[in-house]
């Protein structure tokens, strides 16, 4: 059976997270654009363009954050069935991610589990990921698993109520200062509806970070357990991950379980990390994968 | 919702992170020329006018970059500070430029879209050819 080669094998475009993101915005940049210009509702000069400008930018922050809660909270994304067993490498909790998890909670990741799988599921990964994860040890195949975790999608809830909270707030605010700023002059007026932007932006952007933190808060993380008794999940442990098998965008279309369904603990390795697939090549006989004959 | 998502993404998926950036910040720019010139309507302006505007909304939809591709999309905001306050200023100003000449404030958004997909094109292949596309593959 070929090892796959860790990396990147098949070189993929901008994820699909990014390209979302960014066409929202333009896309909104764009359509409120087009509809302002043939817009005949409003007489020139007046302080309602300035404040429409920044209702629609503050629309594209609250759109995008949007995006982040549909994406988190879709708990049955489409893939194909898989079944895959290892061990335990890595544990990376929701919200641990990266620095930017604390402060920005609805862009967070799921729990993610990487697991050093058996050789016996390599043709699987070879065949279907852009990009292979691999361990220290001896560049041993991994196999990212996310677990749903109530809180992420709790936090991107909480998050789009306070982007539009903070849009609506933030305008209020725009309101009084672009009254302040007024519209004597042409430069002034488009000081004015800058400010009123930025006021808007910032207050969806505080609102948001606000909202998630309330969203996460309010929501218990049970983190990675195994199937039945509940176990947390350790690094180090034996496992069968069964659930849906995908491409994912966000990490270089690499083969993931997004999510897994079903977690089998079979035990603990008495290696310690990094771990080679020899480990559970030999100590994990047999595995719960169903077999296939033929 | 999902599925409108996922459209849009299907349209941006072939552009490059630098394109991507000029996406934003030319759409921006295009929409505030086109809202701004609605307010004013008729205003002529110089061209040291017309820079001064361009680098003003270069500016704040450079910030926008920095919200949306920096902290929203976890690229950093240091690794893309210099490369994204370029693309967007080079952005906003061809796009308020064009969109003088244009008088179509209508397409003004569309417009400064289609310029940052180019001028973030062109960036990232000058990237790759200088620093071996550190930022193009950021």
């Amino acid at each position: 059976m070929p090892r796959p080669s860790c990396g990147i094998n098949i070189p993929g475009g901008t994820s699909s997270t990014v390209t979302i993101v960014v066409g929202t915005v333009g896309t909104v940049f764009s359509i409120a654009g087009s509809a302002a210009s043939v817009w005949e509702g409003v007489a020139a000069g007046s302080t309602t363009f300035p404040l429409l400008a920044a209702a629609v930018a503050g629309i594209a922050v609250f759109v995008t954050v949007i995006y982040f809660a549909v994406e988190r909270c879709n708990q049955n994304p489409s893939g194909e069935s898989g079944c895959m067993a290892g061990v335990i490498e890595i544990i990376t909790p929701a919200f641990t991610g990266s620095t930017l998890d604390n402060g920005l909670p609805f862009t967070s990741q799921h729990d993610r589990v990487d697991v050093v799988v058996k050789k016996d599921y390599w043709d699987l990964i070879d065949a279907q990921s852009d990009f292979v994860f691999c361990s220290q040890a001896d560049q041993s195949p991994m196999v990212p698993c996310f677990y749903y975790n109530p809180a992420v999608c709790n936090a991107g809830i909480g998050g789009s109520i306070g982007a539009g909270v903070g849009v609506v707030g933030g305008l209020l605010i725009a309101a009084a200062v672009v009254a302040a700023i007024g519209c004597a002059t042409w430069i002034l007026c488009l000081v004015a509806l800058i400010v009123a932007i930025l006021i808007v932006v910032a207050a969806a952007i505080i609102g948001a970070m606000t909202g998630g933190q309330i969203g996460r808060a309010a929501t218990s993380q049970p983190g990675p357990t195994a199937t039945g008794n509940q176990q947390s999940l350790q690094v180090g442990d034996y496992v069968t991950e069964q659930g849906t098998l995908v491409k994912y965008g966000d990490l270089d279309n690499a083969l993931v379980f997004y999510f897994v369904k079903t977690t089998t603990l079979h035990g603990h390795s008495f290696n310690s990390p990094s771990y080679s697939h020899t480990d559970p090549d030999q100590n994990l006989i047999p595995d719960a994968c169903p077999v296939i004959i033929g | 919702m999902g599925a409108i998502f996922r459209f849009i993404g299907a349209v941006f998926s072939r552009l490059s992170i630098c394109s991507l950036v000029g996406v934003i910040a030319g759409s921006f720019a295009g929409f505030v020329f086109a809202i701004f010139e609605k307010d004013h309507p008729g205003l002529s302006l110089s061209t040291q006018q017309l820079f001064a505007v361009g680098l003003l909304l270069g500016v704040t939809g450079f910030l926008l970059v920095l919200y949306f591709v920096g902290l929203l999309l976890r690229y950093g905001v240091g690794p893309i500070f210099w490369p994204a306050l370029v693309n967007s200023l080079l952005t906003a100003l061809l796009t308020v430029f064009f969109a003088y000449w244009l008088k179509m404030p209508a397409l003004y958004a569309v417009a400064g879209l289609l310029i940052g997909v180019v001028v973030g094109a062109l960036l990232c292949r000058l990237c790759r050819s200088i620093d071996g596309g550190r930022y193009a593959k950021a």
